[in-house]
Formats: C-alpha cells, structure tokens, sequence
C-alpha cells in the first residue's frame, strides 16, 4: 500500500480533490434519490431506499482503487467498458439536470416556462464543462464542508419549530417494492465509479502510472461527503416543504414562504434551495465530465474539438428534451438499465485484474 | 527584415552598415564619430538625446584620442577593440559583441558602441542618460501606513528599488526582449532557490515567441504571459509599489518589469492576490484581517447587488416585507421604463461617471462625480426616471466596487456585475445559482503560469496561509505554495 507522504503533493492534490468531488456527487445523489426529487417512486420509503447506497458506495470505491492500480489495457472489452460507464455516468448528469430543473421549479420559477428552465440549466451545464473537470474537481473541493454545512445551518433554521409533519417520510409509507429499492440503491451510489477514472490533470502525464493512494484514504473523502447527504436527507424529511415537491400539483415553497408567519423563515428556505440547487449543478457537471473522459477512452478521436463533450451534451439536451415531452417515467426507466450493467461490469473486471 | 550579419573587419564598411540600417545621415538622431586612437582608427555610434555625452567625452573619447600614436601598434588586429576597453575606456558595464542586430539594438537603447579599424568584434557600453521621472509617490496603491515610494518608467532605476530592498546574492534579474518588430525590454526578477525556475523559463519563452508586433506597456506584456485570454479576470498581478513587488519575490514569484512602464508583475498569482493590499501587511493582523473582509463583502455587493435586486423584484417578491413591496410598487410604477432596462441604464450612467470622472484632468474629476452622481442622480429621481431603491442598489454597488483593490480587476468585476444583472432579469436566482456555479468552475479552472489560481485553498496546497485573513506573524510563513520549496 503505497504511503501518502510518497506521493508527490501536487498529485496527491489531485487525488484529494477527485476524492472529495466524488463524496459531494453521492451525497447529492442519495439526497436526491431519498427526498425523491430524482427519483419520485421511492419518496414513500426515502429512508429504506436510499440509505443502503452509503455501504454500496463504499463497496465501489474500493474496485475503484483496484481498477486505478491496474488500468485497463486496450483490449477485447476496454471499449465496451468504457462507453458503458460514459452512458451510465451520462444518466446522472442527465437525472441531476432533470432534479435540478424540477426542483427550481417547483421552489423558484415556477411562473416560468419549463423549457426556458432547462435551456438556462442545460446553458450553465455546457459552461461549467467547457472548463473540464477540473473547475467543478476544485469546486467541489473548497464547497466540501461549506457547502453542506451551509445547508445544515439553512435548513435547521428552515424548519419550523411547529409539529414536524414531514416526519412521515423518514418512517416510510410502506415496505416498498423490492426492484425500486434496489434501483434506488444503485443510483444513490452511481457517482462512485466516476473513482474509475484518474483525475484529468494526470491523464496525460507520468504521474498517473505512479502510486495511488490506498483505498481508505478515498473512503473517508467519499463517506464523509456521502454522510452529509444523509444529514441533508434527514433534515429534507423532516421539513415540511419536500412534501410539496413531490406531490407536483401542490404549489410548493414559495407558497410556504409566503404563508410563513416569519419573514426570515422564506429567507432561510429560499438560501437552502440555492444551496441544493449548487449541488445539483455540480454534480451534473461533474458526471457529465467524468462521461465523456470515458468517452474518450473508449473513442479517443473524440478529443479533437472537444467532440466528445459535445456529443454527450447533446444527448443531455436530448434526455432533458424527453423529460419536458413525457415526464420522468422514460429516463426513470432507462437510467437502471444503463448504470446496472455498467456496475456489475466493473465488478467484474475489478475481481479479474485484483486476481 | 534583413538576416543577422555579423560585423567586418573595415571599420568603414561597418559604418556603411550601420549608417544604412539606421538612416543616417537622413535620420538626425544617429550620432557616428570617427576618431584617431594610438595607431589606429576607431568609431564611436550613439543616438542623441538616449547617452550621457559627458561619459562619452569624459570616459572614452578624451582617453581613446590621447594615446600616443604608438599605442596599440603590437596588439593584433582583432584584439583592437579590448585594447582600449583595458587601456583607454573607463566605463564598468560594457560587452563584446560581433552581431550588427545586437548591437544595434543596443545603441537603440541607449548604450554606445566602439568599433575599430581591423577589428570584427565591436565593444557596447552602457552609457544610458536619457531623461526621467524621479521617484514620486504611488498614484493607484496609496497606503496609509507603509512606505510611500513608487517604481517609474526607467527600468533600471526600478530595479535598483527593488535591490535596495532584496538585498540577497539570489536575486537574480534576467533581461528578455519582449514583441516582434518594435522590441521592448523587459526584465525578469526571481530569487534563486526560492522561486521556481521552470516558471521563470516559462515567462521568458512566452515573451520570446510571442508573435505580437510591439509589446509597449505592462498591460501587453501581461496578456503575452497570461494563459486564459478570454477570461474576465486578471491572471497576474500588477503593483507600482517596489515594497510590494519585494514581497512577491520572497513569496517565490517571478517580478516582471518593463521599461517604460512603471508597474511590476508578479506572476504567477492567485485569485487571493488580487484582493490583498500592501496596507495589510503595514498593519497589525487584527487591523488587516478586518479591512479585508470588509473590502470581501464590498465585492460580493458589487458584484450581486443589482442582478439580486432584479431577481427580487421580478420573481421572489415573497422575500420583501409588505410594507416594502408596497413602497418599492408605488415609486416603480412611475417609472416608464422596464425594471431591467432602468438597471441596466442606471449601472451604465455610474460606470460612465466613473470614466468621465477619472479621464477629466485632475481636480475637475472630482468635482465632475459629485456634480453628476449628486444633481443627475436627484434629478432622474424627482423626474420619476428611475426609482429611489434601484438609485441606492447602484449607488452601493459602485461603492464596493472601489473596495477592490486592482483596477485591472475591479473592471474584470465590472463585466461580471452585468452578466449577473442579465442573470437575474432572465431567470432570477436560479439563473444566478446557475450563472455562479459556471462562473466557480471557470474560475477553479484557471491557472497562472501553470498554478492553479485557486490554491491553496483548492486544490489544497501547502505554503502560506495568507488567503483570506491575515494571523499573527508567527503563524505567517513567507514562501507560497507555488515556491520551490517551503521552510516546513
């Protein structure tokens, strides 16, 4: 197991802030499957369905490392591989966009035109990517505890003090249907195998052959972000205004914060939407990166002109075009057929090459 | 162009060659002088009004033409011009060269060159003695405690500022010539062993290829170095303070000086540079940490202010009190104009003050920003133009827009202020969030010179801890992340 200090720093950085993006993408993630903004079938059971993503998550990071040790070598299914991972890491850049426009929605613009909505956040997807992985690496990096802890404070002081009705979600509405916990599981986790692939600043140097660090130093980063989405998830629940997100006829925060006896109280939530809205963004962007560095891999002409980019956005702008025409149900039903496959695979190819 | 040709052996062709490159006798300025000296012709080219005609006279024509007519009969013909450097000249700074390009680059900058009968290698002087201006205060970093000493457009005198306060056998200053046709000399300053050199060599070869034609200011120079053209924000940071370039060197960062130019360079810097001032370090830490988070939150109001009014007023209403929406309502109501135009209009008449006020001469600038921030701005609201609020929100964005420091970055700020304003029109805070967001990851993105402009406070890196706030001094270390390598 090679020694952080043996590492040279700059590329220990790296790695760090790799590590650290992935955690805040998982927390994101298990927030938005738990409190059923990504994923509205699962919102009965938030709880039972998205927690068991944290030892899933853990579970991937560890054939993360073992992949990064042993790279993949140009082979038989190196390219299968890799466009596998590029379409399930694309599914979740795709399901945080989406959960990004219907959150915004349903809290801050719901006077406004669905598709302008998601032309604006597509818009702001395509620039955070254009500057790589790197800008949203870093920023996830420095967002790492102010971001959570921002939305911990907002939300302690968004919640009213009154009879905590939102508490119903955390006890769950009924066991729910095994094949959706399960889905609900894998996508809470999914941000995880973005770990697969060495941070971009490496890739075309020496320092991505050398040591990597060993597999508990990307636990804590990783566990550590995913532990705050779990905070989140439980302050989400027991705040009455994620009822209102998921049952989409209902008027949603605003009304809340209208109706709210204290004028802070609207503050507050308006400031911890902003704050999930950050993280959604982020972890848009930084699947979306992660996809099209697999792309890359398995299509390397795709670099010239930033093709691969451009491809992947738009098939983005294509998921989130199906979004507005049918509702959530296709992309609900494509995103476990892309990430389960992509999962088992490298599994699988971790277990070969560690063997 | 013509190709590089080196120097003859006749003394009167080579000042056929010069007199041809340099236009004389047409061209007026070209001074060629043609004198005995021991056994031997010789010639001396200048361009008047650039060298000292005394240390001329003095220390090497009067010397040259009284040796006796003997002098320099044995010594070999190519070893003519070291002669009389050895037995004549006493002049310090001088170099052989045997390259017409070089030499005349040279001469056009000031020094002299010594050419002799026979000899193919010509001896250039330093005899610079053009005009300057002295040593004044500083004009755009003034401090109240701190020293009150500013570079000027000499090079060599701002060097010499800088060695007065470095006085360490690494420092190390290295001349480049920078632009294509019309080349201006810039200098390179970095304390060995401190500064890392593999940066230096970076600045020096983007300043050497550049393709660019003429290279004349510190802000042409910093868009050669600077490796992310279409971002709004500066990538160097720039100082007329020779106590704060001082510091830049023993931080581990490269100073670029340029003649003519009286601003420093340092490079590489970070996002946190351009929000520093030297008044900081003058101070005790308390004093320093609590002027730079009120100059923090300046910004963050010049920056968000107006697009954050936009998006209150046009989609979160629900966020003023009652009382407020009411007031805010009754005055916007009389104004004729859109919501968004009013704030765009109303940024742009402060921004246009601002310029008229600092473009008209001295104290008439002053008095234009009160005349028309005080008596327009009354009058547009008593007009019913603009209302009361939007008047206060610009006002005060303008206000923490001068917390910044820079002024090549408070523009920077400027650009972005009016993007969010358009942000917040479009789609109110989620398009700012969303406008944020991208604008952070282009920001993390960044780099200077190869380092990243965010660090180290992301990516993390190890150096100084001077970021945000200042610490008391024993917890303050001297070297940057970016330095070669730290004391710790």
């Amino acid at each position: 197991m090679p020694n952080e200090q043996d590492i040279e720093p700059r590329v220990l950085a790296s790695w760090r802030t790799r590590a650290c993006a992935a955690g805040v993408c998982v927390g994101t993630q298990i927030f938005l499957a738990g409190c059923g903004v990504g994923m509205p079938l699962s919102l009965s059971s938030a709880w039972l369905s998205a927690l068991p993503s944290l030892p899933f998550a853990a579970w991937l990071v560890a054939r993360c490392r073992r992949r990064l040790v042993s790279p993949v070598h140009p082979g038989r299914f190196s390219r299968v591989w890799h466009t596998l991972l590029a379409l399930a890491l694309l599914a979740c850049s795709a399901f945080a966009a989406a959960s990004l426009v219907s959150f915004a929605g349903a809290t801050l613009v719901e006077q406004t035109n669905a598709a302008w909505a998601e032309i604006m956040a597509l818009s702001a997807v395509a620039l955070c990517a254009l500057s790589g992985s790197i800008g949203a690496s870093r920023l996830c990096f420095a967002l790492r505890y102010a971001l959570p802890a921002l939305t911990l404070l907002l939300s302690l002081a968004a919640v009213p003090m009154r009879v905590p009705v939102g508490l119903f979600p955390i006890l769950g509405a009924g066991a729910p249907q095994l094949a959706i916990s399960a889905l609900s599981v894998l996508f809470g986790a999914a941000p995880a195998l973005m770990l697969m692939l060495p941070p971009t600043e490496l890739v075309h140097r020496d320092e991505n052959q050398g040591a990597v660090p060993n597999t508990g130093f990307f636990l804590r980063r990783v566990l550590l972000g995913a532990l705050a989405g779990v905070v989140l998830l439980f302050i989400a629940s027991a705040c009455t205004t994620y009822e209102s997100i998921a049952e989409s006829t209902q008027w949603g925060v605003r009304l809340s914060m209208a109706i709210g006896n204290q004028s802070h109280e609207g503050v507050m939530q308006m400031l911890l939407v902003l704050a999930k809205l950050m993280a959604m963004l982020l972890l848009s962007v930084h699947m979306l990166c992660a996809a099209e560095q697999a792309l890359l891999g398995a299509f390397p002409r795709l670099a010239a002109g930033r093709a691969g980019l451009l491809v992947l956005l738009a098939l983005l702008g294509a998921c989130l075009a199906v979004m507005v025409l049918f509702g959530d149900a296709p992309l609900l039903a494509a995103a476990p057929a892309i990430a389960v496959p992509a999962a088992l695979l490298a599994a699988f190819s971790g277990r070969r090459q560690h063997a | 162009m013509e190709d590089a040709v080196a120097l003859l052996e006749s003394l009167t062709r080579n000042l056929d060659i010069f007199r041809s490159r340099l236009g004389a006798p047409a061209n007026a300025d070209v001074l060629v002088r043609r004198f005995r000296s021991g056994a031997f012709e010789s010639a001396i080219i200048a361009i008047d009004g650039m060298v000292n005609m005394q240390m001329i006279n003095e220390n090497i024509l009067k010397p040259c033409m009284d040796l006796p007519e003997s002098a320099g009969e044995d010594v070999p013909e190519d070893q003519r011009s070291a002669f009389l450097m050895g037995h004549a000249v006493s002049i310090l700074p001088m170099k052989m060269k045997d390259n017409v390009d070089a030499i005349l680059s040279d001469v056009l900058g000031g020094q002299c060159a010594l050419l002799c009968e026979g000899c193919a290698t010509a001896a250039v002087m330093d005899t610079r003695g053009f005009e300057k201006r002295t040593i004044g205060k500083p004009e755009v970093e003034q401090v109240v405690l701190g020293p009150h000493e500013s570079f000027n457009e000499s090079i060599r005198t701002n060097i010499t500022l800088l060695r007065r306060i470095v006085q360490r056998e690494e420092l190390t200053t290295e001349f480049v010539s920078a632009g294509g046709t019309m080349k201006t000399r810039c200098a390179l300053l970095y304390l060995r062993g401190t500064a890392d050199e593999e940066m230096a060599k970076k600045i020096r070869a983007r300043l050497e290829n550049c393709s660019y034609d003429f290279a004349l200011t510190t802000g042409t120079v910093e868009q050669l170095i600077e490796e992310h053209p279409f971002s709004l924000l500066p990538q160097c940071v720039r100082t007329e303070r020779p106590d704060r370039a001082a510091s830049f060197l023993a931080e581990g960062q490269i100073v670029v000086l340029t003649d003519g130019s009286p601003f420093a360079l340092g490079a590489p810097a970070t996002i946190y540079h351009q929000l520093h001032t030297p008044d900081d370090a003058s101070m005790r830490w308390q004093y320093g940490t609590f002027l730079r988070i009120v100059r923090t939150i300046g910004m963050l109001i010049h920056i968000f202010l107006p697009g954050l009014y936009l998006a209150v007023m046009r989609f979160h209403q629900e966020l003023l009190s009652p009382m407020l929406l009411t007031s805010v309502y009754e005055t916007s109501s009389r104004v004729p104009i859109p919501l968004f135009l009013e704030a765009l209009l109303m940024t742009l008449a402060f921004d246009l003050i601002n310029e008229a006020g600092l473009r008209a001469p001295g104290a008439m600038g002053n008095a234009l920003g009160i005349v028309s921030g005080l008596i327009l701005g009354q009058s547009a609201v008593s007009a019913d133009i603009v209302s009361p609020l939007l008047l206060i929100v610009v006002a005060a964005s303008g206000l923490g827009g001068f917390c910044v420091p820079g002024y090549a970055m408070s523009i920077g700020l400027k650009l972005v202020q009016l993007l969010f304003l358009v942000a917040g029109a479009a789609g109110g805070l989620y398009a700012i969030t969303l406008l944020l967001g991208a604008f952070l990851c282009a920001l993390c993105a960044m780099n200077s010179v190869g380092s990243p402009l965010t660090a180290p406070l992301t990516p993390p890196r190890r150096g100084n801890p001077d970021i945000f706030l200042r610490l008391p001094m024993k917890y303050q270390k001297a070297r940057a992340f970016f330095a070669k390598r730290t004391r710790h």
